[in-house]
Order: structure tokens, then sequence, then C-alpha cells
């Protein structure tokens, strides 16, 4: 069974329940393969105690980019008219492709009448498997910067997390997605079950679950909301949870221990396992599972 | 010459838009603001304008229809289409899967028989806002389930950056991340904000995020380290980073009345002008400001 946890938002707490779901998971019993599908801001083996022991480092090389050879270019310019992407511009009276901008889709060079443009095949991101410091098993993608094909790398680190998977044994395998609703949500949705909304009770994250929950709607995902650092905004909640058309699943109260916890590298039901924090992480959790694994 | 600042920072929920929103104000006292919230998935800033927007407009893009009357079967397009968003039915007819389409129109290039014509998807919308004489917004918006945020982040800057010379000053609320469309937002600015909070996560974010600045030669960067002073935060990592990036960096402290002035969408420099974090964000705004 794949989770995934968003939040259309960022900073509302994806990581950190992420990191602590896996963890609590594991302390249970259940095998889980974490995947980090923010790709562009790669953080979730930090929240579980860094890399304890590297298994894999995959270097993904799929993006296509054009590249024009100007001893046949013959300087007419139908690549740059053609370019849906405006990633071709006149730099010095020839046509200059910028790499963050071509889709590498073949229009240039199917219109240029020199034969003058071909692809050349450039590095994606990387996807590696870690066992974190808490002996989690965690796939990370790593997008290069300026990438733009951030929805492959998610799709093929959720692939690779479901072969570790079957190989572990492993049951679950928890997504901590990106912010947003853009290309790697929406691959981190498709072919998941259950989607974890992380929330807070401000304006802006209403308006981030909001979009999230309509851009989630065509994935027939089993839904719920965690309202994170509940008490922020009492007066909001109630209209919040009133307006939010999901399951709410429970409160988190806000607590400065969280952010001693990820100083530490630590989830917090490690580092503070009394705390009124984790023992409210705890029940949320246990009726998460009992809701979803039955 | 006008001055535009992008106000990135790798990493989701540090103060980016708190940023971007405080000092586009305090910039408007000065001269006239433009401010875009490049954020189009979720575009917040809005929030703080408590006014509807002047317009709205809808931005499409292409994709393909295929005249069936002149489709010939020959496959081409399937064939050519790098996101495989055409398909072929065991019927013999063709499938086009409009959230795979790029958009790149080479379906209709290869055709022979013109048999692809020119359809429009809506990938989002511009959205324009007037608080006040001084300040403008326009905020980019992608329709929910569109896949191409990137190309409509880049399509925002392309569209509207002729403006830019008709005010003082540009803001512009970069999303959170460092791809494509991160870069769009930073590609014409000279100054750069990032946004950091002192959490190893935002430490990790900011070097990926500066090798991201690195791509561009010419640009001034200042960070701003936000939630100054959370219990245990790792203050010696981010100022370490800074030094060795040659940046300024500025402090905003985690306070409970920003977050209480946040979360009812009010702007903080405007709502509590004589707080001393308002005077931080006043010496913020005097080092981006050099026409003074």
């Amino acid at each position: 069974m794949e989770i995934v946890v968003a939040s259309g938002k960022g900073g509302t707490g994806k990581t950190f329940v992420a990191s602590n779901l896996a963890y609590f998971l594991i302390g249970r019993g259940i095998l889980t393969v974490c995947v980090d599908a923010d790709a562009e801001a790669p953080d979730l083996l930090l929240a579980l105690g860094g890399v304890r022991k590297n298994i894999s480092i995959l270097e993904v090389s799929r993006s296509r980019k054009a590249r024009i050879n100007y001893d046949k270019c013959s300087l007419c310019m139908k690549c740059l008219e053609t370019c849906n992407f405006n990633a071709i511009s006149i730099i010095g009276g020839k046509p200059v492709v910028n790499d963050v901008y071509c889709e590498g889709c073949g229009a240039c060079s199917f219109v240029c009448p020199a034969n003058a443009i071909k692809y050349d095949v450039k590095k994606t991101g990387v996807i590696r498997v870690d066992i974190s410091g808490f002996r989690i098993p965690v796939v990370t993608a790593d997008l290069e910067v300026g990438g733009r094909n951030t929805g492959e790398l998610v799709y093929l680190a959720k692939e690779k997390a479901h072969e570790v998977g079957h190989h572990l044994g492993a049951k679950l395998i928890v997504v901590d997605a990106a912010a947003g609703i853009g290309c790697p949500v929406i691959s981190s949705l498709a072919g998941a079950d259950v989607l974890l909304v992380v929330a807070e009770p401000t304006p802006q994250s209403f308006m981030g679950a909001r979009r999230l929950l309509e851009t989630a709607s065509g994935f027939n995902l089993k839904t719920f909301v965690i309202v994170n650092k509940c008490d922020l905004n009492p007066g909001f909640m109630k209209k919040f949870l009133e307006d939010l058309d999901a399951e709410v699943l429970g409160n988190i109260p806000y607590d400065y221990s969280v952010v001693k916890a990820y100083t530490q590298m630590t989830p917090i039901l490690a580092y503070r396992p009394s705390s009124k924090v984790s023992r409210t992480l705890s029940s949320l959790f246990s009726k998460f599972i009992k809701k979803v694994m039955t | 010459m006008n001055r535009v600042i992008a106000v990135a920072g790798g990493k989701g929920g540090t103060g980016k838009t708190f940023i971007a929103v405080n000092v586009a104000y305090l910039l408007s006292e000065r001269g006239t603001v433009l401010l875009i919230d490049a954020d189009v998935e979720n575009p917040t800033t809005t929030i703080f304008m408590k006014t509807p927007p002047k317009r709205v407009i809808e931005i499409r893009s292409f994709k393909p229809v295929i005249v069936e009357e002149r489709c010939t079967k020959c496959g081409l397009c399937i064939k050519c289409c790098p996101e495989h968003a055409l398909v072929l039915l065991p019927s013999g007819n063709i499938l086009f899967v409009e959230e795979m389409c790029s958009g790149c129109g080479i379906c209709k290039l290869v055709c022979r028989s013109n048999a692809v014509v020119d359809g429009k998807r809506l990938d989002g919308f511009y959205k324009y806002y007037e608080p006040n004489t001084k300040l403008s917004l326009i905020a980019g918006e992608l329709k929910p389930g569109n896949r191409r945020h990137n190309t409509l982040i880049a399509k925002l800057i392309e569209d509207h950056k002729d403006l830019f010379e008709r005010y003082d000053f540009v803001v512009i609320d970069s999303p959170p991340g460092t791809a494509a469309g991160v870069y769009s937002t930073l590609e014409y600015a000279d100054t750069i904000i990032a946004v950091v909070e002192p959490t190893p996560l935002g430490a990790n974010d900011l070097r990926k995020f500066l090798t991201l600045v690195k791509m561009f030669g010419d640009k001034k960067l200042v960070v701003v380290l936000n939630k100054y002073g959370i219990p245990g935060g790792c203050y010696e990592e981010i100022s370490n980073i800074v030094t060795a990036s040659k940046a300024t960096l500025f402090t905003i402290p985690y306070n409970k009345l920003i977050i209480e002035t946040y979360i009812h969408g009010d702007i903080f420099v405007k709502r509590h002008p004589r707080s001393s974090i308002t005077s931080k964000f006043r010496k913020l705004v005097s080092s981006l400001d050099y026409t003074t």
C-alpha cells in the first residue's frame, strides 16, 4: 500500500509527519519503505537520522536537450519560431538553446531545413537508496538544479521503492511529496492508495489544501487531513474543518521540541517519546493504521 | 534603472511570501512596486490584498485536436509525441490524453494530412490586483490537475517582463524548490533574497538552492534567516553557508505577533509600523534600494 503525505502549501509539516509515521510503523513491526518525492529540496533522510548506509546511487539521464550544429545552421531561425517553450533565443546573431527551458520535444529539429539540430541526453537527477540512521530504508529523488522532469524522477523513485519493498517484504510505502500541486505532486498521487494531507490552520494552508484536494480528486484515494500546529489559530479551526471536504484524523499541537528534534535529526517520537506531541502523534497514527489497513 | 528582486530559497514554508509581501509594501513607500506571485501552485500573496482582482485572464496553450475525416491513421504523431500523450486505440482511432501533453506541437508539425489542428488547453490564470496606487500585484495560478507549472511560471515572467521598466521596483515571490520554474523567476532579477529557516532541513535546501543561483554569475545575494531565535536552531551552520557564498545576512526573529498577523492575512509592516521587526524590515529594504 502506498501512502502519500502532501499539503499544497510548503512548510506545514509534511516531512515531520512522514518521518514520524515511518518511525511509528517500524516500531510496530510494520516494514515500511520511505520515498522522498520532494526532488527539488529533499530532506527526509535528514529527518530520519541521516545516512547510516548507502545501498545504491542511480544516475538518471533522460532529459533530452536540443544541440545546434553551427557548421550546418543557416540562421533561418525557424527553430526559434517553432519552439513553444521560449527555449531558443538569438545571442550574437545565432539561435542559442537554453537547456533549462528545452523540453527536448523535437519540434525545432523537425523544422530545421539544414538538419543542424540533434539532441543530447543530459542528467535528470539521482535516485538513491539509503538505510537511514533509524534503520528505515529511504529512496530519495534528487533533481538536478534547474531541471524540469521532476514527475518522471518521482515515478522512478516510487518504482524503486516498490522494488526495495518487495525485496524486504515491506507492506507499506510512505511518500513524502513536494510542496504545491504541480507535476511532482501529481506523480506522487498517481498509483497511490491513501492521501494524508498535512495542513495548518491558516488561510494560506487552507488554500493549498483545497487546491491539493481538487488535484487529487481524479485519483480515487482514501483521504485524511491532519491539522498541524492546531493551536496557532484556534478561531480558524472550526471553519477550516467544516470547509475541507475530507475526514479529519486529528490535530497536532505546536511545540518547540519539534524543532529541537529536527536539529538532532531525530523523529520526535524517538527524541521526546513522552511529550504531548509524541503522545498525540502516536494515537493519531494508531487510528490511521486501523482505518487504512482494515 | 529599476530594481528586480526575487524572493526564493529552496525549502517550502520558510517565509518567502511573508518576506516578499512586507518588502514590497515598504518599497511602495519609496516608489511604485510591481509584485509578481510566481508560486503558481499556491499563490498566497493574493490573501494579503484584501481586495478582489481587478482583472482575471485565462492562460491557454496549444493542444492537438485531431480532425478524424483527414486523419489517415499513419501513426506518425503517436510515434513523435515525446510525452506519449497520443495513444492508438485497438479501434484504430487516436486517443488524446490531455494530462500528458506538454503542448510542444510536434504532432501538428509532423502530420502530412493537416489532420492535427490547434486546440486550446486551460493552464491557469493571471490575476491582476491594484490594492493602492503604488502597489500592483500579478498572481499566476495553475489550474489544479495541470502538470505544466514550470512552463506557466516561465510564461508569467516572459509575458510581463516588458512591464518591469514602468515600475521603480519589481518583487517576485518565487515558488519553493530548485527546478526550472524557480530559475525563470531568478533570470531577470538583479537581487535574490534567499529566505531560510534555522533547521538542518533549511540549511540543506539552502545549499542546493545556492547551486541554482551559481548558474547566474551576476546577481546580488541576500540571505534572510527567518524564525531566528527558535531554540535549538542551527545558526552556525547557516552563518557558515552565508559567509562562504559572500551573501549579506539579515535576520527576522521568531515571533508570535508575526504569526498572528500572517494568519489574519495582514501585512506586518503596515499593521505594526512601530514594531522592532518593522525596523528590521526597513533596514533590509534600505539595502535593496540603491536609489537613495
